[in-house]
């Protein structure tokens, strides 16, 4: 009989065990449990999330872009827009600004293009509608690039004038480097001349006088233009019997705009 | 009669056994339904959170240009998003000369909610700015913050050129 009763304890304390122990798994299986999961889910999401932004302010910081803007002719309204994409990574460019120096005239050319590493691109634009027909001082114009990641590039030739002949940058971009190196003791003056190749009337620095000048010499022409150039150089002493020194042929480009010429003197 | 009184007996243990069986069930079936109830909250509540954090830090822009309109003496103020999500610019301050101005756009009213401009992603918003505080003349240096409703923020400085 005692040995029945205690059976049967036995039997009720094993059933009460056994649905606890099922209930508290239960819920471990199916709220615990998934809380944890679903957390590391959302962690692994804000993670992901962090890395790809940190993809995008590095792809943002590679974009570089190099712009150059020039009236298209002299009597033109229009300015030509030269982009060269000089970043290691594709762009696409979004919007072209034209601004008027003291910032109350803006004009914004919506332009979509994409321009692929190295790739260049021309836009020609009319700003004719910002340009003031009475008075050049407010011809001056800003004119700056910006692009789909947020970036704005101002062009190398910024503030760009319109005059009544015609356009000219503020910055004086196109040069020639020349660098005239002694190489034997002594001092004297060189006679310089550089001529536009294509043009019969194009001689910008017709026999460009230096000072008396002690051993090598350096300095730098700017030019109005694109184009091709013959430089020329001599010993001024006696010129123009005295001592040649050399010439050359140099071109420059919009992407290339200045070069450096050497010449070598015994 | 031993028979019958045994019989007896072995209905107790059974029907306390269903009993504490149903006592043991109701019981969990409420723990575990809390449980369940509360993780889906926790859930909820960390995914907002999370989300919350996400779209802040995933907020791009940038005040692309600014303009001056020397007649209205009022600031043009382009703010672009290049996120990938919308954004709400609901503050600019403006200061120059040693003042501030706050605006609250889009009508400068901060008494009236909800302020803000929206925008959309890739998009180009202008605000015309009139700053009651600062004096907005040429030959001034002027620096411009301005507020997402997430709370981030965008700077950008501007000097108004003298004329000649």
């Amino acid at each position: 009989m005692l040995r029945c009763i205690s059976r049967g304890r036995n039997k009720k304390r094993g059933v009460s065990t056994i649905l606890g122990i099922l209930l508290m798994v239960g819920i471990l299986l199916t709220s615990i449990i998934p809380l944890f999961m679903y957390v590391n889910e959302v962690n692994n999401y804000y993670d992901r999330t962090v890395v790809n932004l940190k993809i995008s302010d590095q792809e943002r910081s590679m974009e570089d872009l190099a712009v150059y803007a020039y009236g298209h002719n002299v009597t033109s309204t229009e300015i030509d827009i030269f982009l060269h994409n000089t970043g290691s990574i594709s762009l696409n460019v979004t919007r072209i600004w034209v601004m008027e120096q003291h910032l109350n005239k803006t004009l914004i050319f919506n332009e979509t293009k994409q321009l692929t590493p190295g790739q260049q691109n021309t836009s020609r634009l009319d700003i004719g509608e910002i340009i003031d027909q009475e008075n050049d001082d407010y011809n001056y114009f800003i004119i700056e690039v910006t692009t789909t990641r947020g970036n704005k590039f101002a062009s190398q030739t910024n503030m760009l004038h319109k005059t009544t002949f015609g356009w000219e940058t503020w910055t004086q971009d196109y040069q020639i480097q020349l660098l005239i190196i002694r190489q034997s003791w002594g001092h004297g003056k060189y006679a310089i001349e550089i001529k536009n190749s294509t043009e019969a009337t194009g001689t910008y620095y017709n026999l460009f006088f230096t000072e008396d000048v002690h051993g090598s010499y350096f300095t730098v022409f700017t030019l109005p233009r694109s184009g091709s150039y013959n430089v020329t150089a001599w010993i001024w002493n006696d010129w123009p019997d005295g001592p040649y020194i050399d010439s050359t042929e140099v071109v420059l480009t919009w992407t290339r705009p200045q070069t450096l010429v050497k010449f070598y003197y015994d | 009669m031993i028979g019958g009184t045994r019989s007896r007996r072995g209905l107790t243990p059974v029907v306390s056994s269903i009993i504490m069986c149903a006592v043991v069930l109701v019981i969990g079936a409420s723990v575990w339904g809390v449980a369940s109830s509360a993780s889906s909250i926790m859930q909820t509540d960390y995914f907002d959170e999370v989300m919350e954090s996400v779209e802040k830090i995933k907020e791009r822009f940038c005040v692309e240009n600014v303009g001056y309109n020397d007649t209205t003496k009022t600031l043009k103020i382009w703010v672009v998003n290049y996120g990938e999500i919308i954004i709400n610019v609901t503050e600019i301050r403006i200061e120059g000369g040693g003042n501030s101005s706050y605006y609250y756009p889009p009508d400068d009213n901060q008494d009236n909610p909800p302020n803000g401009i929206l925008i959309p992603s890739g998009g180009l918003v202008k605000f015309d700015v009139s700053p009651s505080e600062v004096s907005l003349r040429p030959d001034l240096s002027v620096s411009i913050r301005v507020d997402s409703e997430r709370g981030n923020k965008a700077y950008a400085s501007v000097y108004i050129p003298r004329e000649k």
